[in-house]
């Protein structure tokens, strides 16, 4: 018995479909902006960077010890410092850019970035 | 399951015991391939051949989609465990993969009727499981924007490998025995 399964003129209406589909989500992928990223400074120097979209923690070595920075759900926050006044916990969470948490015992900084820029200027006038 | 001289019922038994005979070599075949694909280098992270769906794909031709669906998540279940991926997010990932894809495979097959054939039906399969992987894996692993870029290449790439896969099931279709494809 002759079984047939070969190429029909439907399967390109469906692959066609399917591409279409794809690249449709490639398109808007590309779209979408792209994430802020957290720097922490020490001494107003880079330390660390992460992304501001993806959870995390990092640990900095300050003037005065440990700072832990945790980014979560889209805002980054200081949880531990080893700071007398731990007035930087207390500033909370911080998520837009420019924003910054700053540990002026410890000599920390955390501040929240635009993807693009890079140079870390906030904005250019006249 | 009444094992009396009833003539009928004795039948029953014997089609049930060949249909479960052949779902468990289809299973088996599956889960070799499974657990072969994982030794092939991958390209980008997400970009899987998916060649354990083509007995999904047979399968589903030979006995429906039950059968098929039964066929994808014993696979599924064998390779995590013979790669001691069980109950990881990897693990998840497959069995949602597998579990769509049977249902949207059967769903073109039944739609496209005469005019579509197995290349269709794979291609879209393959589609279906990579677009539930990435839908599971922004819940479960990161709700990470950049893990969106990686989507729609991926997508190509799985209607790519479907369709290549397709034509591989098309041809088993007519090479492989009779008695191995279907319920006779």
């Amino acid at each position: 018995m002759k079984r047939k399964n070969s190429f029909r003129f439907g399967d390109l209406l469906v692959l066609a479909v399917l591409l279409l589909l794809a690249s449709l989500l490639t398109v808007s992928s590309l779209m979408i902006p792209r994430g802020a990223k957290v720097i922490v400074l020490v001494d107003g120097k880079p330390e660390s960077m992460m992304p501001l979209d993806v959870q995390g923690e990092v640990k900095v070595q300050g003037d005065r010890g440990e700072t832990v920075v945790k980014v979560e759900d889209n805002s980054v926050r200081i949880t531990e410092s080893a700071c007398p006044h731990k007035t930087c916990i207390r500033m909370g969470a911080i998520s837009t850019r420019g924003q910054m948490l700053i540990c002026v015992p410890n000599h920390v900084a955390v501040r929240v970035e635009g993807v693009e820029d890079e140079s870390g200027i906030d904005g250019v006038t006249g | 399951m009444n094992l009396s001289d009833n003539k009928i019922d004795r039948e029953q038994v014997m089609r049930n015991a060949r249909v479960i005979v052949r779902l468990a070599l289809w299973t088996a075949v599956a889960a070799v391939l499974g657990g072969l694909e994982q030794f092939i280098p991958q390209p980008l992270p997400w970009a899987k051949l998916g060649i354990a769906n083509l007995a999904a794909v047979l399968v589903l031709y030979g006995f429906g989609w039950r059968a098929a669906l039964l066929v994808n998540v014993l696979r599924v279940i064998a390779v995590a465990l013979f790669l001691g991926t069980w109950a990881t997010p990897v693990f998840v990932l497959s069995l949602g993969g597998a579990i769509t894809a049977v249902p949207a495979m059967a769903f073109v097959r039944a739609v496209g009727k005469t005019h579509v054939s197995v290349i269709s039906v794979s291609a879209s399969g393959a589609f279906v499981h990579m677009l539930t992987q990435f839908a599971l894996a922004s819940v479960l692993i990161a709700r990470h924007s950049g893990l969106f870029i990686f989507a729609g290449p991926s997508l190509i790439m799985a209607i790519i490998s479907g369709t290549l896969l397709g034509l591989i099931a098309s041809w088993l279709l007519t090479q492989l025995p009779e008695a191995l494809i279907r319920d006779v």
